[in-house]
């Protein structure tokens, strides 16, 4: 499968961040791997990557909801607001605890691809790479 | 009197006229005067004859509005220039009183002059008739008819107008001379013809042409008249006679002279007749006398009312009293006679009886209360209404009493009882309170004024009760009110009132109607109690609910992603082991009880999820469920739990009618139920259940009764996370669920256990 060339994980949790790389890192999904622990660092990184050269401007963010500075939702509310020229490129993954009615309430007006519960297994990690970008982890 | 020396004879006739008649000159000298005139004018006729007309009736200087004279005189020319009758319309034109010379008696008249032509045509005399309606104006005044008595003097006047012109004027006077012993007609006028129309009088007798007075007492008055020479009058005498040869016998009434002509030589020849018809008269009498009729007619009911009628005169006698009155004043009639106003009443002594009679002639007087005495002297209050009216043209005063002791008396006992109800509603810690039915204060208690900082009602009620309530619930609190009042409803609410020390307090006020024994509202009668804690309390209460929920949602929310961090690491760690230590003695089972702990805690956290979907989800979309189908998905999803254990299963549910619920709900119900009756079976027996269904009143019962473990106590058996028996698998979070479901539609469930036999599940939804 060809990796997708970056990919941006947005949560405040160290372990759930370390648990995520470690099972994308096996999964071999990603050429680059991005942390980022809240929302405005994930903009910085956005402002910094993804510009009109470069070539390392995540495809793929993995967002979690509740992050203390700039939670999931003000994220977007910004990344709205973002001039980004690769922004037509970039999937968001919004990652839940819960599929609780009230979150869902929430993000549905937002620029989301998905919601995915946690924790990220190799199931899911796979069914978005099918949904959103055409590749397969190999059996 | 040169006309009348023309017919000499009629003079003692003109004189026994029975309508008042004068005969007058042109230069209006008095001819001849009937005694009938005499009468009426209290005058004598020497006093007349021969005295010009006016001189003998000057009038009456004291009564200015009325120009008898005046008109009468222009009447009299009128006559005199065109010799053509006159009516005149009703005169008041009184008259010399005799016995006080100088006074006047009142006297009201109906004229008619007509003038009596001689040969020429020229006048020769004016013929005065007049027709005394004094007495008929007044009668009028109290009998209500005037319209039909002006017409029955009217037509008594033209009647009398008719005979006396044609006697005088143009033709004999009404009159029949009757010749000889047979009573042979001699002379019948046009006037007689009048009367009997179709009759040819004329030369026949008497009995010839009225055959039908055979019988009758005119053969005996003419026959005494004739052979005695007596004059004799007889007033209204009823005939049945034929107008006409041959016609119906009518009743007709006569008043008549009958009167012996004789002979030159004194000798009775004949019977003149002067038969004047007073039929109408007669009627209109009747008329009057029917109104007496009725008052006996009223007397006869007055006779048997339940109250005491009275009937007073002037003079504060009675006029009647019917058998009550008697009765309620211990006296009888006959001493009743003797008895006046003052001695039944000791409050309407004479002055206040002619005060009250008197104004009972201007206006009804409203029922008011007095005393009556009886004759043994006791006292007893009435209550009485008056009114005047008149009878026989006499003012009296009709009074209706009634005995009110027992009214008092309920009365008193009623003040006794208020009384009563106000020392306890005082003595009461709550606010109490009495409304008037106008929603005006009638009470508050001694708790409402220490609440108001008052120190008596009548301040309170001064101020109104309104302005103590919170502005914004004052329109509600009078509306609430008065339309509870208007229909008789209870009232209740909740509102806010200031306190004595300017505080507003919630209080809760709840009232209903209060009644008067003979059904009368008597005013609303409530009491308020402060709620203003309870108040607190209860918002408290929902905010700590509201508080509880939010952190339900947060704890279930928040633990998960630390124990999917925890079971993340675990399969990280568990793929980091070396195969060498993987086998190693107590490796794998630490990891597996590593992973149950974890599994049992995302499962609790997946119910405390559930819970708060359940809370939130107060109104689920309920439709019309199949039991059913509903017990056959779940037999299905819970099937290898049933061979496993071997349960035999009785489903007798196929005649139910269809649940009106949310069908997920209704399957979590059974689901719940079913999954229990098997895992908490008994060890030592094969799991028997049976599920069945039955209507019960208003409720649709389920029932799912098994042989398993018993000893639940209900209360504890549906909270959350209770489990009674430790050695099964289970949250304790399934009936809670169940409980809270059934619930939330206005159903309950309930449970019967009986020690060794198992467990039956009641789930009632309303039907």
């Amino acid at each position: 499968m060809q990796k997708l060339p970056s990919v941006l994980l947005v949560d405040d949790d160290s372990t759930t961040n370390f648990l995520h790389q470690l099972l994308l890192n096996r999964l071999g999904v990603a050429e680059q791997l991005v942390v980022a622990e809240n929302g405005v660092e994930a903009l910085a990184t956005l402002t910094q990557t993804c510009t009109a050269t470069s070539t390392n401007c995540p495809v793929l963010i993995l967002l979690d909801v509740n992050m203390p500075i700039m939670n999931g939702i003000e994220f977007l509310e910004a990344y709205q607001h973002l001039p980004l020229p690769q922004k037509q490129a970039i999937v968001i993954v919004m990652l839940t605890t819960s599929l609780n009615a009230r979150d869902l309430d929430r993000v549905q007006e937002l620029p989301i691809a998905g919601v995915v519960n946690k924790p990220l297994t190799r199931e899911k990690v796979n069914t978005i790479l099918q949904v959103h970008f055409q590749r397969e982890l190999p059996q | 009197m040169p006309a009348l020396s023309a017919l000499p004879a009629l003079l003692p006739l003109f004189n026994a006229l029975p309508g008042a008649h004068l005969l007058l000159s042109p230069d209006l000298l008095i001819e001849a005067v009937s005694d009938a005139y005499l009468a009426v004018t209290l005058t004598q006729r020497e006093n007349l004859l021969g005295r010009y007309v006016f001189d003998a009736f000057p009038g009456n200087p004291q009564t200015p509005e009325a120009h008898g004279v005046r008109t009468l005189l222009a009447s009299f020319r009128q006559v005199l220039a065109t010799g053509q009758p006159h009516e005149m319309p009703p005169q008041r034109c009184d008259v010399p009183d005799p016995d006080h010379p100088g006074q006047f008696v009142e006297r009201c008249w109906l004229p008619h002059n007509s003038p009596v032509l001689d040969a020429h045509g020229c006048v020769s005399q004016l013929l005065h008739t007049v027709v005394d309606i004094t007495a008929a104006l007044r009668d009028e005044a109290h009998l209500h008819d005037s319209h039909a008595r002006e017409q029955t003097a009217l037509a008594e006047a033209e009647h009398q107008r008719q005979q006396l012109h044609t006697l005088f004027a143009e033709a004999p006077a009404p009159i029949a001379i009757l010749a000889g012993p047979d009573f042979v007609f001699q002379l019948a006028n046009s006037a007689s013809q009048r009367i009997f129309p179709g009759q040819g009088l004329v030369g026949n007798a008497l009995l010839t042409a009225f055959p039908e007075l055979a019988d009758t007492p005119i053969l005996p008055i003419l026959n005494g008249v004739y052979s005695t020479g007596e004059t004799f009058v007889v007033q209204e005498m009823p005939v049945m006679m034929a107008r006409y040869a041959g016609g119906a016998l009518e009743e007709i009434h006569f008043t008549a002279t009958y009167q012996a002509r004789r002979d030159e030589q004194g000798a009775v020849d004949g019977v003149m007749i002067f038969a004047y018809e007073v039929t109408d008269q007669v009627k209109a009498r009747r008329g009057v006398e029917e109104n007496r009729e009725e008052l006996r007619r009223f007397q006869f009911m007055a006779d048997r009312v339940r109250d005491p009628f009275i009937l007073m005169r002037a003079d504060a006698t009675f006029a009647y009293l019917n058998p009550k009155a008697l009765e309620a004043w211990g006296y009888t009639a006959d001493e009743a006679l003797h008895l006046r106003v003052p001695d039944v009443d000791p409050i309407f002594q004479d002055d206040v009886f002619r005060q009250a009679f008197a104004r009972a002639q201007q206006e009804n007087i409203p029922p008011f209360e007095t005393l009556h005495k009886r004759k043994d002297g006791y006292i007893f209050p009435v209550e009485v209404s008056m009114g005047g009216l008149l009878l026989s043209g006499q003012p009296h005063m009709l009074a209706i009493a009634r005995d009110i002791t027992e009214q008092k008396r309920t009365i008193d006992a009623l003040r006794e009882s208020e009384a009563r109800f106000r020392t306890m509603a005082d003595a009461a810690p709550s606010l109490m309170w009495a409304v008037h039915p106008d929603a005006s204060v009638r009470y508050i208690n001694r708790a409402f004024l220490n609440f108001v900082g008052l120190d008596d009602e009548q301040q309170y009620a001064a101020l109104s009760w309104p302005s103590y309530v919170h502005p914004e619930e004052r329109d509600l609190t009078a509306h609430a009110l008065t339309s509870a009042i208007r229909n008789r409803a209870l009232y209740s609410l909740e509102h806010r009132m200031r306190r004595h020390d300017g505080e507003y307090r919630w209080l809760l006020a709840q009232g209903g109607p209060s009644y008067y024994p003979n059904g009368e509202l008597y005013g609303y009668v409530g009491s308020a109690i402060d709620i203003t804690e309870l108040k607190q309390a209860n918002e408290q209460l929902t905010r700590a609910n509201v508080d509880l929920d939010n952190f339900i949602y947060t704890a279930s929310h928040d633990l998960k992603a630390p124990i999917s961090n925890i079971e993340g690491l675990l399969h990280a760690l568990t793929q980091q082991l070396s195969p060498t230590i993987q086998q190693a003695a107590l490796v794998q089972p630490i990891l597996d009880m590593i992973q149950g702990a974890v599994d049992r805690f995302k499962q609790t956290i997946d119910h405390l999820t559930d819970i708060t979907k359940l809370q939130q989800e107060y109104t689920p979309t309920t439709e019309q469920v199949e039991l059913t189908t509903v017990v056959e998905d779940v037999r299905l999803d819970l099937l290898p739990l049933i061979e496993e254990t071997g349960a035999h299963l009785e489903i007798d549910v196929a005649d139910c009618p269809a649940i009106t619920f949310s069908a997920k709900n209704l399957r979590s119900v059974v689901y719940n139920l079913l999954s229990n009756a098997l895992k908490y079976r008994h060890p030592d027996r094969v799991p028997h259940i049976r599920i069945s269904c039955r209507c019960e009143a208003s409720w649709l019962v389920l029932r799912v009764q098994d042989n398993g473990l018993d000893g639940v106590q209900q209360t504890k058996l549906f909270g959350m996370f209770r489990r009674l028996h430790t050695h099964v698998e289970g949250s304790g979070i399934g009936l809670y669920m169940v409980k809270k479901m059934v619930e939330n539609v206005g159903g309950k469930i309930e449970v019967e256990s009986q020690i060794g036999l198992g467990s039956t599940f009641f789930v009632s939804f309303p039907a």
